[in-house]
């Protein structure tokens, strides 16, 4: 039997606006299995981000329940959600956030603090997996946009998580470095990672294995790529 | 690691940092010399009247603590309220005195070879007059006072330029200056602004009346128990000036210890007054850090929530803001604590007592906590969420 890594129950948001209810989404159910990579597609404004935000434990659902790993994280508190953060998932963000004043290698290893993992070799070695086993010690501001994503997926992988969430990876990047990083999300699926990945660009999300977008304030699955 | 980032946050802003430390190292200063110099100052004075007079009590007509009987004495002078020849017997009697003398102070005119000024000069009887010789120190001249000399003060003989040999002028009578006192600073004599000269002399010059006791020094047995001593001639004078009520006292009691503990608790005032300064001054620079921990916070809003997605929970951020302001606090405190040590090895008059350390680092650790608790309580109502989707 295949290892559900990641399962949404009737999940719904909303936010109040005076007395009125405003959904961005409900009734959303997903199953993701270990080493998936499922992507949604969707335009801005339409909710994706706050979807993904939710399966990753950084927000909380107005309704439903999402499961990581066959944990409830409805049931938790903070200190066994940070826990999950650090043990359970990795995260990329669109704008990098990199700790400025920190080297390359000292973000990468930045999860080490909350997940008590020493094993800096590890973190060197994805340095150089990604391509930067030679700016271990260059700061933020001396890489470029691409170099920065690239330093900011070894993060998320350091502690070698069950799930990697993306949300835009390559919104802010050259098509040259979009590329280079789609292709390293690529070999990390054949790697055998989960990767759940949000997007609006059609082209990125036809590299995932199941594609689904937000409808009708749910989701559902996109099929007509 | 987590030293590490506390390390680099601090140094992304070093002129900030800087005003920070500088703000705490000023006000932990003030604050440490303020209770070190002032502790010695105290020690200082108090120790000086103890060795000076600590087996002497002063009986004087004059309620020093009754604004009452302060203002009819100011108005009547000292020898306005005398004490009977019986009152002087029977507290020669008390056991551990050793003897009782009669005194007297009076406001006379002086005049010198240049000036001529008011003063009320001391005088005190033939036998008595080694107590002011165990008083204070001979500047000038040998310590044998005799009808017609004087000996005067250190402070007063610079103020008028006074020399032994000199003959001034009191109450229109001739005296010969046979000795000057060093200066000594506080005492029960206030032996450097005075003129002393025999009772006898005062009792002729003043024409007082030479039967009637106008004050009295009282020399007792250092061994003698001085609370006991006081309250036994407290009752002889109270019942031979029918007394009944303690308030009503129209006499005061002066001793070196009770001057010292005036002198003390005056000196306790004027320090407590600068250490509210002082302590207003930390509260200020403690504010100053709280806010920065706030600026930070601000500032690094994003970063914080990126570190909360990676995993950082509450004592995480509670270590950090934690570290930062210890950081803070303790980088500017460790030059004070360096003055304070170089200060004490070079014998400076500075004085910190165990109490006093304790309460520091009561209020060092109180400091890191107080500062650090609000700025962790916003630290951590951060939503990763909703900072991280905007730019």
């Amino acid at each position: 039997m295949e290892e559900i890594v990641l399962e949404l129950r009737g999940i719904g948001k909303y936010y109040l606006d005076g007395n009125n209810i405003l959904w961005v989404f409900r009734d959303v159910n997903l199953k993701v299995k270990a080493n998936e990579f499922v992507a949604i597609v969707a335009p801005s404004g339409s909710g994706k981000t706050t979807l993904l935000n939710i399966m990753a434990t950084l927000d909380r659902p107005s309704e439903g329940k999402v499961f990581i790993d066959g944990i409830d994280i409805s049931k938790i508190d903070d200190r066994e959600l940070s826990y999950i953060r650090a043990k359970k998932i990795g995260f990329v963000f669109q704008q990098f956030n990199l700790i400025p004043e920190l080297t390359a290698l000292e973000n990468v290893t930045l999860p080490f603090i909350f997940s008590g993992s020493r094993d800096i070799d590890y973190a060197i070695q994805l340095m150089k997996r990604i391509g930067l086993g030679e700016r271990l010690n260059f700061y933020p501001s001396q890489l470029s946009g691409g170099q920065k994503q690239r330093v900011a997926i070894a993060r998320a992988l350091v502690n070698r998580p069950k799930i990697l969430f993306a949300d835009e990876p390559t919104g802010n990047l050259d098509p040259d470095s979009a590329k280079e990083v789609l292709r390293i999300f690529e070999e990390l699926h054949k790697e055998g990672n989960t990767i759940i990945l949000v997007t609006h660009d059609y082209d990125i999300a036809r590299r995932a294995q199941r594609v689904y977008t937000i409808k009708n304030k749910t989701l559902v699955v996109k099929d007509d790529l | 690691m987590i030293s590490k980032l506390i390390l680099k946050f601090l140094l992304y802003n070093k002129i900030r940092t800087s005003l920070v430390v500088l703000s705490v190292f000023i006000s932990s200063l003030f604050f440490i010399s303020i209770l070190g110099f002032g502790n010695a100052a105290k020690e200082s004075i108090v120790n000086t009247l103890n060795r000076l007079s600590s087996d002497i009590i002063l009986i004087i007509p004059l309620a020093i603590d009754n604004p009452l009987f302060l203002q009819r004495s100011l108005r009547t002078g000292l020898i306005g309220e005398a004490f009977r020849e019986s009152d002087l017997k029977q507290i020669s009697e008390l056991p551990g005195v050793l003897g009782v003398y009669r005194t007297s102070g009076f406001d006379v005119t002086v005049s010198t070879r240049k000036e001529e000024f008011r003063l009320q000069v001391f005088a005190i009887e033939e036998e008595g007059v080694d107590l002011l010789f165990d008083t204070a120190e001979l500047q000038e001249g040998r310590p044998i006072l005799v009808s017609g000399n004087v000996f005067v003060g250190g402070g007063i003989a610079d103020r008028y330029d006074m020399r032994v040999g000199d003959t001034i002028r009191i109450n229109n009578r001739s005296f010969k200056i046979a000795g000057i006192f060093k200066k000594i600073g506080p005492n029960l004599f206030n032996i450097d602004n005075g003129i002393f000269l025999l009772n006898d002399d005062l009792v002729e010059l003043a024409d007082l009346d030479r039967n009637r006791v106008y004050s009295m020094v009282v020399k007792f047995d250092s061994s003698t128990d001085e609370e006991t001593l006081r309250s036994r001639i407290h009752e002889i004078l109270d019942r031979s000036r029918k007394i009944k009520d303690t308030d009503a006292r129209d006499y005061s009691l002066l001793s070196g210890s009770a001057v010292s503990k005036q002198i003390g608790n005056l000196i306790d005032v004027l320090r407590y007054f600068f250490l509210v300064i002082s302590g207003v001054s930390i509260f200020v620079s403690l504010i100053n850090l709280t806010n920065n921990l706030y600026i930070f916070i601000t500032e690094k809003y994003k970063q914080l929530a990126t570190m909360k997605v990676l995993g950082g929970d509450s004592r995480f951020i509670y270590t950090m803001i934690l570290g930062m302001s210890s950081a803070f606090i303790i980088l500017g405190i460790l030059p004070t604590i360096l003055i304070v040590s170089t200060i004490s090895l070079l014998n400076l008059p500075f004085i910190l007592y165990a109490t006093d350390i304790y309460i520091s680092i009561s209020l060092l650790i109180l400091s890191i906590l107080i500062t650090s608790y609000f700025p962790s309580r916003a630290a951590l109502s951060i939503q990763p969420a909703e900072a991280l989707r905007y730019e």
